[in-house]
Parts: structure tokens; C-alpha cells; sequence
């Protein structure tokens, strides 16, 4: 058959094909040309310093853990945070003498926020040797469509962020999920909750027309009786529409004291931008999910954070952390590893690179309590982990059989940015 | 054997000469047009089916960019980009959006799927699970172009779905070859119209020219065809082309019209010079075979009555005034030549009249003997030789007056001493004669011989010789010998004076200027002698009472015209006028017109020659009591001496005889019994230094008798009594 391509030149192809082929077999290896997110200079010098420090001959193949995320694109700075807080865990374990005899190494994989980039990743890690489990990312319509494939290859997923609800209770037993993040579950009832202790108790729903958002649509459904209030009305938006103030209008025209909004970075900030377009009279409070935190939305259009009235949900902040020394231990290695240092504020998408971090020890014990790196065993081994006092909380157990999301309600708090972009608890905030 | 004429030959020689050479000519200017036109037109042909080409690229590329254009907005629709991200329920609202779905230019024959970034298809509105693991598109799509592509059977669109800035899928749009018309943009039309790549024919309007195209065969001259690269989409080009009879027909047509063109010139050719030969050549022809009629005519009265173009009138105008002029130098001719006819026959007459006045002078008793002005014997009798003793031949016309003198003293009748003195005296006495002169010549023989010479107006001179016993003898005898022979003499005399006035007044033209002046010399010498012979015949019956005047009714006018008009051809008026100047109008009288024309005529010669010069002698004609007065009048000189002595009391001198009158007083003295023989009488005034006025009066004929003349006249004319317009 013949092609013929607009404008390409077929050296340029090669070229592409190339990258394609590299990208299929090894991307996220470090230091492969193909891997466009590869870790810096930084990042690779700190994994090789911490690797060789401890002076332990380690076995050649190390055990792998796969990191499956958007690491570019507007939630990218999500697969970077999760990416961070996994290495860190990963060095600190390594620095412990590794697992099993074995250096634990981290994958990468970007799935971009795409579901079918994240099904060949999961097909990708799947035949990728001495690989225990792979660490998802913020998008749960890549996790939801993901779960069949790590079912079917038997590959433990952990979920540093993404909060769908369908992610964990995606009906397969045994189950191969485990999350340390919020579930959407419990979010739709803080959020309302939320709402209503500020006295907002008419919340319009501008949810991402996804399965995070409908995941999210159902919790907020059935908080909204128990909360004793009605949404003034729900609307929905694509992925990559930039123009919210339509749907945004609607709510308020049926309306809405407040918005309830389900959102990553780049719509949310759409919604932000029409939001801070109305006149400040008509502008209402949003209480979002947190999915807007997985962008540098702050750093895009910090003047929209001082005209909208944003609070989002989080799980864990480094300005009041429930444990102190680890999490100063941790900001110091932070700042060593990746050279952000001076502000906790600094640390982008914190509960990412929290959530990673503890998801990765928790894995690690899992492992070394299994004794092997068979993914079947390791998952049972996940769920019978008695405690492990990690950096968000202490997990007592982490997971069961029956509960594969470790954090619950009491996890949540809202936050906001401050003027510097940090985000910090929203009571916080007040007190200050 | 006279070559017949043919009327057209200018038109045959100009189809046998002409007519070739302009064919010829004319097929080189066609051919160089044909081919000046027929490289214009190719050139054009070129440059059109080149613009066609150029059009047709565009057209293909704006068509293509239309539904590249509807496919990229397809591919932008957030919901599209919504659905790569929506597994969970995409399923519920994509394929519904796609089942209906079409793209703008594509029409129901296009085939529209949405694939990941593999190229897997997430909805389409046609089963297009063949496209599945297309290793292609997903290389397609991770290049993140649009991409097009065609082959023999289909064509393919893709168009990537972005998100966030990669392509993370696509939009695929198919057709069938079918549909290639309708994706190009391109309608049917005359021209063939191919859509290729460098490797790949993709769409042919006709497939034998794309068959011909791809196989490299050489298009010239069955195709003409232009390319061009469609706009946008490189590699993908238009080729525009038709085949040469239908491109370049108008190059035919104009061939074929051009040929028609030359065939009709060439015929129109022929048309004009048969037009020509009928509407120029025949005249033509008429008009030379009116020439040629002309000169076959005796008397030039023939006129070219061709008429054709204005060229031809003028042409006939200017021949015909040419004729008209020929003519009237023909009739002189004519008159010349009868006046030269009448002059031999005159001079017969004469010659005879000579014989006969020959005999008669050799009848006479005198010597008779006419010497012209150089001295030289114009004519003798034998009895002048007898006379003087000298043989006929000694005297004979041309002698000089010195031989015959000489052979007088040669014969011894001179008894003189001395006879040069004699010679001399001689003809020193006969030489500048002004009047009659007489004078007695005793010979030495004994006898004595009167001799009379009489001048003549040009210098000669009569000379009559008698010896003086004889004279008293013959006095009454030589009268009526007079009369007798000059009756006989005047009548071919005046009809040869006729003759040379008519030829010497007529339009003799320059080329008989000569014998127009040799003419009127002879006509005057003519005209002199007739005159005095008139006159002596006139005078000689007056004496005897035998002169009869022919009265009749003459209209005065006409005859004082006539007379003015023999008097101009007779007198030299070079230098002095003759004018007429009547306040009569009409006049009739009863009078003899030739005498009286010789009255008149005597008056006005001896006027003009006393005239000044540059002065007129006007002879008035006018009315006074009754009476019509004829006047000559002349102006500046004093009135000559001989006519007042003439005209003054009775000097009739009827004791001279006739020949021995000087030709004046003879004239003048004929004139004055002329003019009393009409009941008039010859009157002269004068002023000294002022002029002179010689005049007469004559009786008019009265009205009454005029109108009782005139109604005689006209009851003689045959008239139609029912109808006045003819009398009128």
C-alpha cells in the first residue's frame, strides 16, 4: 500500500518509528533517550549515590516497580510528585540494603492521562521482568480502565492518587488495588459536609464528564440527603474544554450558593478563570476535589487564587503533619535530592509525593514479608500487613482483604493556596 | 487582317497572370497566419490548459483543506477528546454521535472513525475493525501529522486528536475511489483531469490518459496537459489535459476557417476582376471601342458616350474635348483643304480666265504690262514685248523692269546717250509710286508711247503702254474692253478672294499657321485685285450707264458685321481698331448689299489706314430723321487729302480715263456713285487734328412695309391652324 504522509519526511519517520519502538519495549528506563521524562541529572546521581553507599554487593536484576502516571501535560506535575515521593521511598529502602538482597527500582511510564496509554503501559510492565507492582496516578478514568489488565496480569496497583471509587471496588477478588489516597466515596460527603459547615447548603455540581466524575457525582448524590440539602443542579464538562462559563452560569442561574467541583488542573483552572470573570458579587465559593492540585494551576494565573473563593480537598500537608520527624526527614531528603528547598510550599502536589512514599514502604514490607517478589503473594502479603507508621498517618493495618483504600474521612481536610502557591490546610490558613 | 478585339482580355490575362501569383500569395499569407495563429493559439492553449491546471490544484487543495478542515474541527471537539479519556462511557454517547455522522465535501460515502493513539478504533459510523492494530496509524499518530493518503481503490484522511498537545488519537476519515471526484472538488468536464502523486495515479477522469501518463508514453501530440502542485499538499499534484483535436479545435476551426477565407478570396478575387472586367474592363472596352469607332468616323462627330466610374467620366469628358478640338481642326483642315481645292480650282480658273484675259489683253491695242512691288512682270500682253521690239519670251513674268529696259535699249529703241542715266531714271520714276502717273516715252523708232502707271495698295503697279496715234482710236473701245474682260476676270477673282478670306478668317489652327498666313498674304493680294478690277468694271459701267444696283431688303446689321469682318481679314489691324456701333438694333433697308459693302468697305480701309495707331475707327450705324446714317469716324488725324478733294464738289473726273485713275480715287469715286446711286449722298467732317467723319444716309424701310414683308413670310409656313405653339 501506498502512503503518503502530509508533510513528513520518512527519515523524520524512521526516526518517530523508532522512538515509538523504544518507547514500547523500554521507556522510563533511565537515561533511554527515548524516556522524555526521564529523572534528571539530579535524580539519577542521587539514585546512584544512595545505591552504592551502603557497600552491599547487590543482585544484578533489581526488583521493579513500575510507575504508571501522567508525567506530562497539565497533571504531569502529579506523576512528578508521585514519582518523588516513590524514589525517595525507594532510596531510603535501597540505603536499608534493598529488598529481598534485591535494589528496588522504579519504572516510569506516562500514561499522559489517557486511558489507552495506561492499558499498554499496564500491557508494557506486565512483561517487564522482576516487576512487583506499579504505581498509578492521579487520573482515575486511566485507573478504572487499567483494572482489567492488572487483574489479568496479576499486578499489583497502588493508587497514590487517583480517588475514584470503582478503582478499588472494581469488583475483582482477589483484588490487585491497593490506594493510599481519598476515595471519592468519602469525598462527595466531606465536600458537602464542607460545604454545609460554611453555611452553603445549595451547592451546584460541575463535575468532569469521566468516570472520576461520575464516581464523585454518586458519592455527592448520596451525601447531599444526609447532609439535609439539595444541589441546585449538576453540569458537566469535556476533558480540555476551556470554556466553563456556560456550564458554570447554569448553576447559577438554578442557583447555586456554592460550587462543588470535580476537576483536574487544566478544566479547573477554565472553571477558576469563569468564575473569577463574574462580578465578585455573583461569585460563589468552590469547594473542590483535588484534582486541581495535580497541575501548576497556581503558578499559570496566581491573581484568579485571590478572586475565587477555592478550597479542595487534601489529605496531607507538610505545613501539619501528623508525623513530624518523618516528615522533616523527608523534606530534608527532598531538598537534597531534588534541590527544592527553603519553603514546604515548594513541595509540588504533596499528597502525591506523600501517598508514593508510604504506598512504596508499605509495598517494601509486603515484600520483604512475603519473601519473594511474586506479585500474588506480595498482594496477599499487602493485606495482611499488621501496622506500618508511614507519613500520612499511621496504618494500622494498611489494608485488609475487605478495605483496599487505606486513608479514610478523618484524612481529609481542605485547603487552599496561599499567595505564594503553597498549598496549605484551609484551617490553617484561618488561624493564621 | 485586323485583329479582333477581345473585350475581357485584361481579365484573362489578369486570371492567367495575376490571379496565380495572387493565390500563391495569399496561401503564404495563410500559411504564415495559420502558423502565427496556430502557435498563438498553442501557446495560449498551453497557458490556459496551464491556468486549468493551476485552478484544478487549487480547487483540489481548497477542497481538500475544507475537509481537512471539517475533520480537524471534529478532531477538536472536546467531546472527541472527552471520549479518549471517558472509557468508562464514552460507549454510551460516541457511537451515537458517529453513526450519523459526515464530514463536509465527503457526503454519505465518506467513512469516519475515531481511534486512540494506536489507531485502535474507539467509534466509527462503519464497521472499521480492519483498522484495527494498524501499525501505520499509530505510527501516523504518534508523529502527530495529518496525514493523507491515497490509493487506486481509496482515500484516507487523518486527522490526530490532541490532547494537552499530543496526539493521543485520531480522526480517520475513508472514501472509496468513487468519492474522489466529490474529495477533489473536481467536475466533470471536457478536460481530462488527473490527480497523482510522484508514485501513484490517484484519481483519472480518464483512465486512458492516466494510463498513458503513468506509462511514460510521449502525450504529444495526442494529449496536451499541464501540471501543477496542488497548493498545501506537496507531493500531490494536478494534472490538466485534454486531447489535441479538442484543445487546439479552435486551431482547426480557425485552419478550416482560414482555408474557407483563402478559397473565398481567391473566389472573391476572380469575382472582382470579372466584377472589374464588367464594371471597368467593358468600359473600358466600350470606351476604347467608342475610340476605336471614333477614328474609324470621317468627320469627328462621333462623342465617347461610355460612362463607368467618375475616373471614366473624366476620361470621356477629356477625350471628348479633345475630339472637339480635333474636330474643329479637321473641319479647318477641311475648309483649308477645300480652300486649297477651290484655290486649284480657282487658279484653273483662272489659268483659263487667263487665257481668256490673256487673249484679251493680247486683243488690246495698248500694252498691257503688271509689275508688283519688287518691279518684277506679274503678267503681259504680247503686245507690251511687240511695243519695245522684244520677243515674248524676253518678257514674261518674274522680267525685271531693269531686263526690259535694258532689252529696249538692247534693241536700240532707246536713242538716248545715255542709257544708264536713262535706266536709272526709270526705274527710280516706278519706284515708291503713290499715285497714277503718265508720261510720254519717245522712242527713237519715232513713235511716242503714253504710258500710264497705276499704283497698287501693295507697291505694284498697271502699267498700260500706247503709242499716242492709237489712243484717240481706241479710247471708246478700251472701256467696254474693260468691262468685258473684267466681268470675265472679277467672277473667279471674287470667288477666289472668297475662299482665302474664309481660310485666312477661319479657325486654321497653330500646326496651319503657315499656310494660315500665306493664306491671308494671298488673300489680300486677292483681294487688292479684285477690288481694283471691281472698281474699274464698277467705274467703267457708271461712265456708260450700264451700272445696275441690285436693291434689296438687307438687314443693315448684319451686312455692316460682314462688312467689319472682311475688312479685319483684308486690312493689317495690328496696331488700329475697327469697332461697330449701332443704336438701331434691327433696321432694314433696300439697298444692294455687296455694293454697298464695297462703299463701306472702301471708307473703313482708307480710315484705318489714316488712323494713329493704338486708336479705333468706329463705324457708327444709327438713326437720324428717318434715315439710317452710316458713319466711319475716325480719331486723331485730319482727313486725308484726296478723299476731301474727292468728296468735295463734282471731281467725278470723267476726263480721265479709268485706268489712269490712281486704285483710290477710283475706290472713293466708286464709292460716291454708289452711294448716290441709293438716294444718299457722301458727306465728310472734320476737325483739323481731331478727326474726321465720313458719312452717308440711306433710306429705311418703313414699319409697315417690314410688317406686311413679315406676314407674306409667314403665311408661307406650313402651319398646323390648330395649334399656335408651332407658329409661336
Amino acid at each position: 500500500m501506498e502512503h503518503w504522509v502530509v508533510g513528513s519526511q520518512l527519515a523524520r519517520r524512521i526516526g518517530l518509528a523508532a522512538a515509538v519502538v523504544a518507547l514500547a519495549i523500554g521507556p522510563g528506563i533511565p537515561g533511554t533517550a527515548a524516556d522524555p521524562y526521564q529523572l534528571t541529572s539530579v535524580e539519577s546521581q542521587f539514585a546512584k549515590t544512595h545505591t552504592k553507599s551502603h557497600g552491599r554487593k547487590l543482585q544484578a536484576l533489581p526488583i521493579r516497580i513500575g510507575l504508571d502516571a501522567a508525567m506530562t501535560g497539565t497533571a504531569g506535575q502529579s506523576g512528578l510528585a508521585i514519582e518523588r515521593g516513590a524514589r525517595l521511598a525507594i532510596a531510603e529502602i535501597n540505603e536499608a540494603g534493598g529488598l529481598l538482597g534485591r535494589e528496588l527500582e522504579l519504572v516510569v511510564k506516562n500514561h499522559r492521562g489517557i486511558p489507552a496509554r495506561g492499558i499498554d503501559n499496564i500491557e508494557a510492565f506486565a512483561g517487564l521482568a522482576n516487576l512487583v507492582a506499579v504505581i498509578g496516578g492521579l487520573h482515575t478514568p486511566v485507573a478504572l480502565a487499567e483494572i482489567d489488565s492488572i487483574h489479568r496480569h496479576r499486578i499489583i496497583y497502588l493508587g497514590p492518587w487517583a480517588a475514584g471509587t470503582p478503582i478499588v471496588d472494581n469488583g475483582y477478588q482477589p483484588n490487585y488495588v491497593f490506594r493510599i489516597s481519598a476515595r471519592d466515596e468519602f469525598v462527595g460527603s466531606f465536600l458537602v459536609k464542607k460545604a454545609v459547615g460554611r453555611g452553603l447548603r445549595k451547592p451546584g455540581l460541575l463535575l468532569w464528564r469521566t468516570g472520576w466524575g461520575r464516581s464523585n457525582y454518586r458519592a455527592i448524590m448520596d451525601a447531599l440527603p444526609e447532609h439535609g440539602i439539595h444541589h441546585a443542579g449538576v453540569a458537566w464538562f469535556n476533558t480540555s474544554q476551556r470554556h466553563m462559563a456556560k456550564e458554570l452560569q447554569s448553576l447559577l442561574d438554578a442557583g447555586a450558593d456554592s460550587i462543588l467541583l470535580v476537576a483536574n488542573a487544566g478544566e479547573g483552572l477554565a472553571v477558576l478563570r469563569a468564575m473569577a470573570a463574574l462580578p465578585p458579587q455573583k461569585r460563589v465559593p468552590i469547594l473542590s476535589h483535588w484534582g486541581m492540585t495535580g497541575g501548576d494551576v497556581f503558578s499559570r494565573d496566581p491573581r484568579l487564587f485571590d478572586e475565587v473563593d477555592l478550597t479542595f480537598l487534601q489529605t496531607y500537608s507538610f505545613f501539619t503533619p501528623t508525623a513530624p520527624a518523618k516528615s522533616r526527614k523527608l523534606v530534608d531528603r527532598y531538598c537534597v535530592v531534588f534541590k527544592v528547598c527553603g519553603s514546604l510550599g515548594a513541595i509540588v502536589s504533596p499528597v502525591g509525593t506523600a501517598h508514593a512514599y508510604d504506598l512504596v514502604h508499605i509495598l517494601a514490607r509486603a515484600i520483604r514479608a512475603a519473601g519473594t517478589i511474586d506479585r500474588k503473594q506480595v498482594r496477599a502479603a499487602l493485606e495482611r500487613i499488621d501496622r506500618h507508621d508511614g507519613l500520612v498517618r499511621t496504618y494500622a493495618p494498611p489494608f485488609t482483604p475487605d478495605r483496599h483504600d487505606a486513608l479514610d474521612k478523618s484524612d481529609f481536610r481542605m485547603s487552599r493556596y496561599t499567595v505564594s502557591g503553597a498549598i496549605v490546610p484551609h484551617d490553617l490558613v484561618e488561624t493564621q | 487582317m485586323i485583329k479582333q478585339f477581345v473585350p475581357n482580355g485584361l481579365l484573362m490575362r489578369a486570371l492567367s497572370r495575376v490571379l496565380p501569383l495572387m493565390i500563391l500569395v495569399m496561401l503564404a499569407i495563410g500559411f504564415a497566419t495559420s502558423s502565427i495563429v496556430e502557435t498563438t493559439v498553442t501557446r495560449q492553449t498551453h497557458a490556459n490548459m496551464a491556468e486549468d491546471a493551476r485552478f484544478g490544484a487549487q480547487a483540489v487543495g481548497n477542497s481538500l483543506s475544507g475537509i481537512l478542515s471539517s475533520i480537524r474541527s471534529l478532531a477538536g471537539n472536546d467531546l472527541i477528546i472527552n471520549a479518549l479519556v471517558d472509557v468508562e462511557a464514552r460507549d454510551a454517547y460516541i457511537p451515537p454521535f458517529f453513526n450519523h455522522l459526515q464530514v463536509a465535501g465527503l457526503g454519505l460515502g465518506g467513512r469516519i472513525a475515531f481511534t486512540d493513539y494506536r489507531g485502535r478504533v474507539i467509534a466509527s459510523n462503519w464497521n472499521a475493525s480492519a483498522m484495527t492494530d494498524a501499525p501505520w496509524l499509530a505510527q501516523v499518530i504518534d508523529e502527530g501529522r495529518e496525514y493523507l493518503q491515497f490509493d487506486s481503490a481509496a482515500g484516507l484522511f487523518v486527522v490526530p486528536v490532541r490532547y494537552q498537545g499530543a496526539a493521543e488519537g485520531a480522526i480517520v476519515v475513508s472514501f472509496p475511489k468513487a468519492k474522489f471526484a466529490d474529495v477533489f472538488g473536481l467536475s466533470a468536464g471536457k478536460k481530462v483531469v488527473l490527480v497523482s502523486t510522484p508514485q501513484v495515479d490517484i484519481y483519472a477522469s480518464d483512465p486512458e490518459f492516466a494510463r498513458i501518463f503513468r506509462s511514460g508514453e510521449k502525450l504529444e501530440p495526442a494529449w496536451i496537459e499541464a501540471h501543477s502542485t496542488v497548493p498545501g499538499f506537496s507531493g500531490l499534484q494536478v494534472t490538466v489535459a485534454e486531447r489535441s483535436e479538442v484543445a487546439l479545435a479552435a486551431i482547426y476551426s480557425l485552419r478550416s476557417a482560414l482555408n474557407g477565407a483563402i478559397v473565398f478570396s481567391i473566389l472573391a478575387l476572380g469575382a472582382g476582376i470579372a466584377a472589374a472586367a464588367l464594371f471597368t474592363t467593358r468600359p473600358i472596352s466600350r470606351f476604347a471601342s467608342e475610340l476605336r469607332n471614333f477614328g474609324s468616323s470621317k468627320d469627328f462627330d462621333q462623342r465617347i458616350t461610355a460612362s463607368g466610374s467618375a475616373e471614366f467620366n473624366d476620361l470621356r469628358a477629356a477625350f471628348n474635348a479633345m475630339l472637339d478640338r480635333l474636330q474643329t481642326v479637321s473641319q479647318s483642315h477641311k475648309t483649308l483643304e477645300d480652300a486649297y481645292q477651290t484655290r486649284e480650282r480657282t487658279e484653273q480658273a483662272l489659268q483659263d480666265r487667263n487665257a481668256e484675259f490673256s487673249q484679251a489683253i493680247e486683243n488690246m491695242a495698248q500694252g498691257l504690262c503688271v509689275f508688283d512691288s519688287g518691279q518684277r512682270v506679274i503678267m503681259s500682253n504680247d503686245r507690251f514685248a511687240s511695243m519695245y521690239g522684244l520677243s515674248p519670251e524676253g518678257v514674261v513674268p518674274g522680267t525685271s523692269l531693269e531686263d526690259i529696259l535694258r532689252s529696249r535699249i538692247a534693241v536700240g529703241l532707246y536713242g538716248g546717250d545715255d542709257p544708264d542715266s536713262y535706266l536709272r531714271d526709270r526705274l527710280e520714276a516706278c519706284q515708291g509710286l503713290e499715285s497714277q502717273s503718265i508720261y510720254y516715252d519717245e522712242l527713237c523708232d519715232g513713235r511716242t508711247i503714253r504710258i500710264s502707271r497705276v499704283p497698287m495698295p501693295d507697291g505694284s503697279w498697271v502699267s498700260t503702254h500706247e503709242e499716242v496715234d492709237v489712243v484717240a482710236s481706241t479710247e471708246p473701245a478700251g472701256d467696254d474692253t474693260l468691262i468685258q474682260v473684267g466681268g470675265q476676270l472679277l467672277e473667279p477673282l471674287e470667288t477666289l478672294v472668297e475662299s482665302l478670306r474664309l481660310a485666312s478668317a477661319g479657325g486654321v489652327e497653330a500646326g496651319a499657321e503657315m499656310a494660315g498666313s500665306l493664306v491671308g498674304m494671298a488673300y489680300r493680294d486677292a483681294e487688292a485685285v479684285r477690288r481694283y478690277l471691281d472698281d474699274v468694271l464698277t467705274m467703267s459701267r457708271a461712265r456708260s450707264d450700264t451700272l445696275e444696283l441690285a436693291r434689296a431688303q438687307t438687314d443693315m446689321v448684319a451686312s455692316l458685321n460682314e462688312t467689319i469682318e472682311r475688312v479685319q481679314a483684308f486690312e493689317d489691324v495690328s496696331e488700329v481698331g475697327l469697332r461697330l456701333e449701332e443704336t438701331v438694333g434691327t433696321a432694314q433697308s433696300e439697298v444692294d448689299d455687296i455694293a454697298l459693302q464695297r462703299v463701306m468697305a472702301t471708307l473703313l480701309s482708307r480710315a484705318m489706314r489714316s488712323s494713329p495707331p493704338n486708336t479705333d475707327v468706329v463705324l457708327r450705324f444709327a438713326r437720324k430723321a428717318d434715315r439710317l446714317r452710316l458713319a466711319v469716324i475716325v480719331e486723331g488725324s485730319n482727313v486725308p487729302p484726296d478723299l476731301e478733294m474727292l468728296l468735295s464738289g463734282d471731281a467725278r473726273r470723267e476726263d480721265v480715263p479709268i485706268l489712269d485713275l490712281p486704285e483710290t480715287d477710283l475706290a472713293f469715286l466708286v464709292a460716291r456713285t454708289i452711294v448716290e446711286g441709293h438716294g444718299g449722298t457722301l458727306n465728310i467732317e472734320a476737325a483739323t487734328d481731331l478727326g474726321w467723319t465720313c458719312f452717308f444716309e440711306l433710306e429705311e424701310l418703313e414699319r409697315s412695309i417690314l410688317d406686311e414683308i413679315e406676314a407674306e413670310r409667314v403665311d408661307e409656313v406650313d402651319y398646323d391652324s390648330d395649334s399656335d405653339v408651332a407658329y409661336l
